[in-house]
């Protein structure tokens, strides 16, 4: 099996995250899988059980040993090959004929679950995948997923994740991407709850990355250019934005783009692993440039900084982790920013008090802090409080129009990874469930 | 750990009604025979043409996991009459007190270790741990394992201290070395073949092989440390479960979970820290051909042990918790938010020391103590069990511990030193602990129709010497019919027994003052005017449990 990451369908993929997408998908599925298999594995296990000692010899013995001896002796005489319980033979089989070639395959056809953005819903779909490429130094991905909210994605992708002795990696991939609903509820920090409409976003595109990674992948630079195709209409459901909003209110609304992008990015990861929590600083900060090539009036850069520490104690057993996350949007005249490719709050990984996409501006700041502690090696608690503000122009940074929240969650890990989550977050807004299959400090967000 | 039940006092009783057999359930009219206590299980030849079966790593972890709670007690089998574990193809009891230093450092390692020129036939990678198998100038096969970069030095002095360890334990173990070469003397094989992590398989190319020695750590002098594990002698069968019998062994006649040396493992598993003891990690090999022909019982991979998880230092959960969530105190973790602060979170490792690992004596409790996911050997293990193998993990000595401890050849003999150190702590812990849940005499004898014993927790300092009762009586061993002798309280045999019928059985039930719970009665026999013992019955109590 593999999973996407609901955050962003095109994540950048290397050796490390690939292989923790894989093997966090398998757990997932194996995690199913094993409780499917709870009474047939109870079964096996009587039948496991049932393989006791024989019958014992009916004649009086002489000593402790002829005794033994002779019991021994009449086990000999009807033995059977040792066979594998019932249970744990159809186990088996369903994971090597089932499981395994569908949800883990080394290479060939396969499902994949995820890859949609966030608010897709569950998305499934077939895979072709092929890891053994130049002697597993290739790996070619292409998946079509659909979801239960009709949204689709298809995608192909070809990378060297490792070149170079694992200093460089490249990567090409092609995808189209049909959100067919996604909320929006007006510009700015005051947008109202009631303003909600959705719309239909199909963005097309494909990039080019190169990257390079330096001190055992602790430091990635990297850029990668790219196109995007986009494309807004009404969404599906009820209250379509093109409805709600009127044209000349709302960027980008009846005049859409092509774009050429241009990404410079830089990773910085000092933390050290841990038993639940890794501990230490993480940096990440990208600055994409959009130049549109259709109306040249909707050019603008996009910066995006995440900054993360954790900081671990009781023998890694708690954390404390904080991370603050800052987009800002700076465009040059009179560009606008399309309000399909703003930054917003309202997510399961940034303010999750609050409805997805609930604001939307030409910049965001974020604070998070989470106290976790594990509960066991596969389930981790968090107690969490978000607060984060939208804003129109780089001068309205700040506390003013912030909100906030607060929650917990319960994480299910495979060692440092979360490969599911569940957060419940409370604002004034109401009470918001988040069922997700990705970390909540993850990586940048990227819509397209 | 052993979790007990109220039901545990049945069992109790069943033991005390002396259902102590080797196992084999002949009916029996006489509790002892004319050869009790055997030292050795008599063993059939293993003739039956079987193959091998795996166990399926993920359904034993599912299946064991399911059945935390402590199984309804169950007789221990397996034992003597004295309550002993006879040899067998299973456990050799090797007469610790009396094995020199030399013969404790060179446990099972007879064929010694590697030689050059070194022929690299086949290697696997995961991206963390490589492994490759190799034939060495003598031919002999070995499978070698290495050190997370992490802790140079951990894992497989891990490997090579365990598997002595439970050598001089009484297991049977395979030959484990630790060899230091430099990386160009691993030549490959013209047939070499690599395991990628795609799964799939191909000759495999220098560049392959650089690229997995990459991931071993190197020492100043460009040198490589690793553990050669040699091949088991015999035909591979695959895994033994710790639950049922193999149907294809004639001479596995007693349930895997009801045999004291596999219940007892739970003991030396909490002394070694070995929280990785699952079935996966054993090995069934028929050895020998023709009349000798038997099926071996082997342990394997003692790369988890100590402070040590094999890949990385040992998670600070392990050894006390399962890795599913199954107990109070992790429900009491859920309900107060992680304010509850187990012991295991606050104790201090050896941050300096990383070829040790996150090993230590400080809170470790051997009752409380845990494996990964739950062994039902482990699960069923009664006091009786337990106090089995603490007996032998209190013989041995300080020097010995640090004999067997110096074979990880650590470059920095601070490593050596605190693991001894631990040990020894853990070594006494374990005594202490389960020394309080039986009567621990032993060497029950009579000299001059005078009982003698000695109370191994006043010999090991746990305990002061207390006040004992006495109780004697005849036994009839055909109908197991007692008759006490009143008024006989010390240690003299009674005049009516000592001058009782030549071959007659006599016993005596010994109790300490205080604690009414624990009795150790003994048996003897009457033969040429001395008295031979022939049994021994335990009555224990089981540790209450939070």
């Amino acid at each position: 099996m593999s999973l996407k990451d609901s955050s962003g369908g095109q994540a950048v993929v290397r050796v490390d995250s690939r292989r923790a997408k894989f093997l966090a998908a398998r757990e997932l599925l194996y995690l199913l899988f094993v409780f499917t298999f709870l009474v047939v594995s109870a079964r096996g296990a009587r039948a496991q059980g049932s393989s006791e000692a024989p019958d014992p010899p009916p004649a009086p013995p002489l000593s402790r040993t002829d005794d033994i001896a002779a019991a021994e002796k009449a086990k000999a005489e009807h033995l059977v090959p040792q066979a594998m319980p019932h249970g744990e033979q159809v186990f088996v089989e369903t994971e090597k004929k089932a499981i395994d070639p569908l949800f883990a395959p080394p290479n060939g056809i396969g499902l994949t679950l995820g890859g949609l953005p966030t608010g897709g819903g569950f998305s499934l779909g077939p895979q072709y995948a092929r890891r053994d490429l130049l002697r597993d130094n290739l790996v070619s991905d292409t998946y079509v997923v659909g979801s239960t909210k009709l949204w689709w994605r298809g995608q192909t992708s070809v990378e060297a994740p490792s070149l170079l002795d694992g200093h460089l990696s490249l990567r090409l991939d092609a995808a189209y991407e049909d959100a067919a609903s996604v909320y929006f509820y007006g510009e700015g920090p005051n947008s109202l709850r009631s303003g909600k409409s959705n719309f239909r976003r199909e963005f097309t595109t494909p990039h080019f990355e190169t990257a390079v990674h330096l001190a055992g992948n602790r430091v990635i630079l990297g850029y990668r250019i790219g196109g995007l195709l986009a494309h807004v209409g009404p969404g599906r459901l009820s209250d379509p934005t093109t409805t709600v909003y009127a044209g000349d209110d709302v960027p980008g609304l009846t005049q859409q783009s092509h774009f050429v992008t241009g990404t410079g990015f830089v990773n910085l990861d000092f933390r050290k692993p841990g038993f639940s929590n890794p501990s230490g600083f993480k940096l990440d900060a990208e600055n994409t440039q959009f130049w549109d090539k259709t109306w040249h009036a909707y050019s603008f850069d996009l910066l995006a900084t995440q900054a993360e520490y954790d900081f671990t104690f009781a023998n890694g057993m708690h954390a404390l982790a904080f991370r603050a996350r800052n987009e800002t949007t700076f465009v040059q005249g009179n560009n606008q920013v399309p309000f399909y490719l703003q930054p917003t709050l309202g997510n399961s990984d940034d303010l999750r008090g609050y409805d997805r996409y609930r604001f939307y501006g030409n910049g965001s700041s974020l604070v998070t802090g989470e106290y976790r502690w594990s509960v066991a090696e596969t389930l981790e608690m968090a107690i969490f409080g978000d607060g984060g503000n939208i804003y129109q122009r780089p001068g309205l940074i700040g506390v003013r129009d912030a909100r906030g929240d607060g929650g917990i969650g319960f994480r299910f890990k495979n060692k440092q990874a979360t490969f599911m989550r569940f957060d419940v977050g409370f604002s004034p807004e109401g009470v918001h469930l988040w069922f997700v299959f990705n970390p909540v400090f993850g990586k940048l967000p990227r819509s397209f | 750990m052993v979790r007990l039940q109220s039901s545990f006092r049945q069992a109790s009783s069943l033991l005390l009604a002396g259902v102590v057999l080797v196992g084999c359930a002949a009916a029996q009219s006489q509790r002892f025979l004319p050869d009790d206590p055997i030292a050795r299980v008599p063993e059939v030849p293993m003739l039956f043409p079987s193959k091998p079966q795996d166990v399926d790593e993920l359904y034993d972890f599912a299946t064991n996991s399911m059945h935390y709670k402590t199984p309804v007690p169950t007789p221990s089998l397996g034992i003597n009459t004295l309550g002993e574990v006879p040899d067998s193809s299973w456990f050799t009891n090797r007469d610790l007190g009396h094995m020199t230093r030399e013969e404790l450092q060179r446990g099972p390692r007879t064929a010694g270790a590697p030689v050059p020129p070194f022929s690299v036939v086949a290697a696997k990678t995961d991206g963390v741990s490589p492994g490759f198998r190799m034939l060495d100038g003598r031919g002999h096969t070995f499978f070698v394992k290495a050190d997370p970069p992490s802790n140079p030095e951990m894992a497989t002095a891990s490997d090579v201290v365990g598997s002595l360890f439970f050598y001089a334990i009484g297991y049977n173990v395979p030959q484990n070395y630790i060899f230091v070469t430099r990386p160009e003397q691993l030549q490959l094989s013209a047939k070499a073949s690599i395991t990628e992590p795609s799964g799939k398989k191909h000759p495999m190319r220098e560049s392959d092989f650089r690229k997995l020695m990459d991931l071993v750590p190197k020492m100043s002098d460009g040198r490589v440390r690793l553990m050669a594990s040699l091949s088991i002698n015999g035909n591979l069968m695959g895994p033994h479960l710790y639950r049922g019998v193999r149907s294809d062994d004639p001479n596995d006649l007693i349930p895997h979970q009801q045999r004291r040396d596999l219940r007892g493992l739970e003991v030396f598993a909490a002394w070694l820290n070995h929280t990785d003891a699952k079935s996966v990690n054993s090995m069934d090999a028929v050895v020998g051909t023709d009349a000798d022909a038997r099926m071996v019982h082997y342990l394997l991979d003692f790369g988890a042990l100590f402070g040590s998880d094999s890949t990385i230092a040992k998670d600070p959960r392990h050894g006390r918790e399962f890795t599913f969530p199954t107990s109070h105190a992790q429900l009491k973790q859920v309900s107060t938010f992680g304010m509850d602060f187990p012991d295991w979170q606050t104790v201090h490792y050896p941050k300096d020391l990383k070829a040790v690992g996150n090993f230590t004596a400080e809170a470790f409790d051997p009752i409380l103590w845990k494996e990964n996911y739950p062994n039902p050997a482990f699960r069923a293990m009664l006091p009786a069990d337990a106090y089995w193998a603490a007996k032998k993990v209190m013989t041995f000595t300080d020097d010995d511990i640090r004999a067997l401890v110096e074979e990880g050849k650590f470059s920095d003999p601070a490593a050596t030193d605190y693991i001894t150190k631990t040990l020894i702590a853990r070594r006494n812990a374990v005594g202490r602990a389960w020394f309080q849940h039986a009567l621990p005499v032993e060497e029950l004898r009579i000299e001059n129709n005078e009982l003698h014993f000695e109370n191994l927790a006043v010999r090991y300092g746990f305990a002061k010497e207390p006040s004992y009762r006495y109780e004697w009586f005849s036994f009839d061993n055909q109908t197991g019919g007692k008759k006490v002798v009143s008024g006989s309280a010390s240690t003299q045999v009674p005049s009516e027994l000592a001058n009782g019928p030549k071959d007659g059985y006599v016993g005596c039930t010994i109790s300490a003052d205080g604690r009414p719970d624990l009795s150790t009665t003994a048996y003897f026999h009457a033969e040429n005017g001395t008295w031979r013992l022939v049994g021994i019955d335990r009555k224990t109590n089981p540790p209450s449990l939070p």
